[in-house]
Formats: C-alpha cells, sequence, structure tokens
C-alpha cells in the first residue's frame, strides 16, 4: 500500500502577521497511520483544515489520491476536526443521517457505525443532551460512516475518559489493520506511540522532523557503555575523543556516536585498547522525550 | 436538488426555530383574515363584501400575506443562522459538499417555504371565494389571478435578501435586527432623498409593491389622481404625473434583485470563513 494517499507541497498560511504554516510539504501513504505533533498554535489544525478544504492556503498545493481535484475525493475521507459539529436539536441518527446523505452513502450503515462507538442504545437522544464523551464518539462515528479509505481525527480522545480514550485507540488499531489509512493530530504522545506508523513534528508552521515512529524512537545516537572499571573508561573515552558528551548514569556510561564511529566500532576500539566492555546498549527514547527536545531547541 | 433538500428536511424536521414561527405565519395569517372578513364597513358608496370577491379577492389574500413575509424571512435566517452557529457548515463542507451546494440547498428550501405560503394563500383565498362570491363573481376568477404568483416572487424575494443578510453577519440576533432596521428604517430614510423615478427601484421597494392594497374605489392608484398646484386640480396635460410602475416593470425589477441577492450570496459563502 505505498500509494499516495495525501501529498502537501509547499504550503503556506498566515493570519494576518502570525504565520501558521510556512512552506509544508508533506507526502502520506496509503496504509500509514501518520501522527501530526506539535504544540498549541504549531500549524496542526491549520493543515487538516487546508486539506478538507475549510481554509484556503496562502500558497502551494494539496493532492488527494494524486487529483488535484477534490471535491468527490472529499467523501472518500472520514474526519473529525477540532470539535463535533452537529445539530442539538437533533437525535445522533437523524445528525448521521445527514452525513450519510452528503456522503451520498446508504443509511444503513448508521447502525454499524454507532455499534462501534457504543452509541446505539442512544441513536434517539438528543445530540444536546450527550456529554463532552459521547458527541466525540459521535462525531468519530460520522467519521466512520461509509467505510472510508482514510480516517482523519483532530485531536480524538478529546473529553473522552480513559476507557474512551482505550476504545477510540482499539478503533483506531482496527481500522488500521483493515487497510486505512489515519491522519491524526494529537497532544497525548503516548496514545501516538502507541498506535502511529509515521509521524510529523511541526513547529510555529514548519515541519521540524518527519520519518517512521521506530527510526525517531531509536535514534541509536546515545549508547551505554559499562566495563570492569567504569571509571578508567570514562577517563578513556574522554581522552580518546572517539565519543562525545560522555557522561556516566546508573546504567554504566552514556555517550552520544559521533559519524562515522558506530556502536561497532567503539566496541572494537575500546577492546584494542584493553577495555572489555561488559555492555554495549542502545539508548531508546520515548516519543514524549523526542518531542520535547526538538520542540525545545 | 433532491438530496440537498432531503438533507434540509432533515434538518428543520425537529427544529423548534422553524416550527414556531412557521405555525405562528398561518395562524396569523388565518386569523387576519377570519378579522378582515369580520369587519363590515358601511361607508356610502362602499360595499365591504366586495373586497371578498373575485377579482379583488385575489389582491387582499395576497396583501395581507405579505405583511406576514417578514416571519418567513426570520425563518430564513434562524435555519441559516443555526449553520454558523454550531459550525455545521464547515462540518457539511469536510463531509462533502461544496460551497456553492450549501448555497443552493438553502435556496431550494427558500422555494419549498415560498411555495407551502403559495399553497395556503391559494387555499385561503378559495376558500373566502367560496363563501362570499356568487356565481357572476366565480367568473371573474382569473383576473388578477397573477397576484398570486408574484406573492411568490415577493416571499422568495424577502428570503433571499434575508439569506444573504445571515451569510455576511452569521449572527441570527444580529440578522434579524439588521434585516429589520433595514426594511423599516433605513431603506425608507435613504430613498427619501431621491425622486420617484429612482426610490421606486429601490430593493424593498420594488419588493413591497409586488402586493399592493387592495384598491375597491380605485382612489388610491396613482394614476388615478389629479395633480394639484396650489390647491387647484389641474387637467392640464402637460401638468406632471406621478411616476408609477407597472406590475410587469415591477416583476422583472424583483427578479433582478433575487438575481442580485443570489450572486451576492454565492460570492460571500465562497469566501467567508465558516
Amino acid at each position: 500500500m505505498n500509494t499516495d494517499i495525501l501529498k502537501i507541497l509547499n504550503i503556506s498560511k498566515s493570519y494576518g502577521n502570525v504565520t501558521a504554516l510556512k512552506n509544508l510539504s508533506l507526502n502520506i501513504l496509503g496504509g500509514q497511520v501518520f501522527g501530526l505533533l506539535g504544540p498549541n498554535g504549531s500549524g496542526k489544525t491549520t493543515t487538516l483544515s487546508i486539506v478538507m478544504e475549510i481554509i484556503k492556503p496562502d500558497a502551494g498545493s494539496f493532492e488527494w489520491f494524486g487529483e488535484s481535484n477534490n471535491t468527490n475525493n472529499r467523501k472518500k475521507i472520514g474526519t473529525l476536526i477540532e470539535t463535533p459539529n452537529f445539530y442539538p436539536f437533533l437525535s445522533a441518527k437523524q445528525n448521521l443521517e445527514i452525513t450519510a446523505r452528503i456522503k451520498e452513502i446508504p443509511s444503513s450503515d448508521i447502525e454499524r457505525v454507532l455499534k462501534i462507538t457504543g452509541l446505539l442504545e442512544r441513536k434517539n437522544h438528543k445530540f444536546g443532551t450527550f456529554s463532552l464523551g459521547m458527541k466525540q464518539r459521535l462525531a468519530i462515528s460520522a467519521a466512520l460512516l461509509g467505510n472510508p479509505e482514510v480516517l482523519i481525527f483532530d485531536e480524538p480522545a478529546n473529553g473522552l475518559d480513559p476507557q474512551g480514550i482505550a476504545d477510540i485507540r482499539e478503533i483506531i488499531i482496527n481500522e488500521a489493520k483493515n487497510g486505512k489509512t489515519i491522519i491524526m493530530a494529537s497532544h497525548i504522545l503516548d496514545e501516538v506511540e502507541k498506535v502511529c506508523t509515521n509521524v510529523a513534528i511541526l513547529k510555529k508552521g514548519q515541519l521540524i522532523k518527519t520519518g517512521k515512529i521506530h527510526e525517531l524512537l531509536n535514534k541509536n545516537e546515545q549508547i551505554f557503555l559499562s566495563s570492569d572499571n567504569n571509571n578508567e573508561l570514562f577517563e578513556f573515552l574522554v581522552r580518546s575523543g572517539i565519543c562525545k558528551n560522555v557522561k556516566t548514569s546508573e546504567k554504566g556510561i552514556l555517550v552520544d556516536i559521533q559519524k562515522p564511529f558506530d556502536s561497532a566500532y567503539i566496541n572494537k576500539f575500546c577492546f584494542e585498547n584493553g577495555f572489555s566492555l561488559k555492555s554495549i546498549e542502545a539508548k531508546t527514547q520515548s516519543l514524549e522525550e523526542q518531542y520535547l527536545e526538538l520542540i525545545n531547541k | 436538488m433532491k438530496r440537498l433538500l432531503n438533507i434540509e428536511l432533515i434538518k428543520i424536521y425537529s427544529n423548534s426555530g422553524f416550527w414556531v414561527p412557521a405555525i405562528f405565519w398561518a395562524v396569523l395569517y388565518a386569523a387576519s383574515l377570519l378579522i378582515v372578513t369580520q369587519i363590515n364597513v358601511n361607508f356610502t358608496g362602499i360595499d365591504s363584501t366586495s373586497f371578498f370577491k373575485f377579482p379583488t379577492l385575489w389582491n387582499v389574500t395576497t396583501w395581507i400575506a405579505s405583511w406576514f413575509n417578514l416571519l418567513l424571512s426570520i425563518i430564513i435566517i434562524i435555519v441559516t443562522g443555526i449553520e454558523f452557529s454550531h459550525k455545521t457548515f464547515r462540518q457539511h463542507i469536510i463531509d462533502g459538499l461544496t460551497r456553492i451546494e450549501l448555497l443552493k440547498a438553502k435556496i431550494f428550501l427558500i422555494l419549498v417555504f415560498a411555495f407551502v405560503a403559495f399553497v395556503i394563500v391559494l387555499f385561503c383565498t378559495l376558500i373566502i371565494g367560496l363563501i362570499y362570491n356568487d356565481s357572476n363573481s366565480w367568473l371573474n376568477i382569473i383576473d388578477n389571478i397573477e397576484l398570486i404568483f408574484v406573492f411568490f416572487i415577493q416571499s422568495v424575494a424577502y428570503m433571499l435578501f434575508a439569506l444573504m443578510i445571515t451569510l455576511l453577519i452569521k449572527n441570527i440576533a444580529l440578522s434579524i435586527l439588521t434585516f429589520i432596521l433595514y426594511f423599516i428604517s433605513f431603506e425608507p430614510i435613504v430613498r427619501n432623498f431621491f425622486p420617484d423615478n429612482i426610490l421606486y427601484f429601490f430593493p424593498m421597494k420594488v419588493i413591497s409593491n409586488l402586493t399592493p392594497p387592495p384598491d375597491i374605489l380605485q382612489f388610491a392608484t396613482q394614476a388615478n389622481f389629479q395633480t394639484t398646484i396650489n390647491g387647484q386640480v389641474v387637467n392640464d396635460s402637460n401638468a406632471t404625473q406621478p411616476f408609477e410602475i407597472s406590475l410587469l416593470d415591477n416583476t422583472v425589477a424583483a427578479m433582478i434583485y433575487i438575481a442580485i441577492f443570489i450572486f451576492i450570496s454565492a460570492y460571500i459563502i465562497k469566501r467567508k470563513k465558516l
């Protein structure tokens, strides 16, 4: 599933003097669960609003499914952006009836999606009587209507309790297993780490990092080393200049790898200089650590 | 068209913001007709029952119906303003409608409302006709029948004007206020600064003149006034005649305004942040 689903080319958008997006380019492929991360005001919702044609970019373009005419393609996309937008005086079923007619899909699909999100028993209750979490579930139901090829979720866990968050995670994982492409913007990095295959990190409207999530988490840029005599090893590593930022830690000595010296080379180099390493272990970072490091740079 | 209209009908089905003013419109109109038919005027030369005989009856029922077009316009302001307050226009775009389809849906709804109002006015006219007309006056039923079609155009024009204001302002209360202020004070004041041949072509003037008040003695028709200078009646053919436009010309002008309202609404909806 390496087909282009969404290609964003050099999109820029400003609100008065405030730059919301600056030359953003992204390529999202079929089957990816793509996480869009960034602090408030980084441009996540603006990006999603532009690709859903709610707002127009000042410059740049985007293509859904390799086509520049996106009106019909939007019906292949289930979307929840920011807050759920429904009529409070209509029932859950009536609200979904409207979505179904817009997307030109049979109303029979409504019960299926309400069942997935656990709202089937409340289908005849008015939207205005729903709690925040139920409203969010209804918005997810609307996004799932018609079994779209792509799902876009902007903060899908908003207003949900822990059980609700777990349920939504399960829905996303199941939909991804069924081959759907999912684009989600979220602040809950733990959730993103659990469900996303790829991420892009935005800061002040600019893309600062993108890639596969396991590549981002396993940077292999830092390793822990230990030997029988860590003090001597520490002094040797500092003197040799083969690694940067040599520090002691609970797990041994933490060093930053600098190219072209990889961990295998360091192991060999230490051995040749009389240090037999007891352990050599790559330091993995959580997405949160990575994120904070990039954002605070 | 059917799909867009179905969507609009689902929206108004449980919307008290629609049903309350709609029922109010129907009840007020029926009550007004009932009251008018009970008024017994006894002036020399005037028989009040002649108001309810064809062809004058068309004039009476459409003129009274035109009083309540404000309510129809308020309904349009409410059902459109709701789309902005609940951000549902925005959601419809996300789900796959185009901005022009959003506008088309509301125009179809306006046509439905105007048609229902047309049917109710027609029904009431025929009921009153059955009560007050004899076999002779029934022969005149075709005369002035164009007034009910003109009433349809008038309703459409008022509602489209209300739609345009709501798309521009986005807020229900402010839109209603703007509509009423424009209708009852702004345009009438501005019109005073213009000569007759211009003031008759202001939008609200054109639209309201589509259903003129009944004129059973024909003394209110401007064409029948004679110009008076210094209090004297002048029959000189060169004397200035008051400006008058025919119903046909007035209808054409209203249709032009309808086109302008749609064009401006399309312009606004294409550019407005939803």
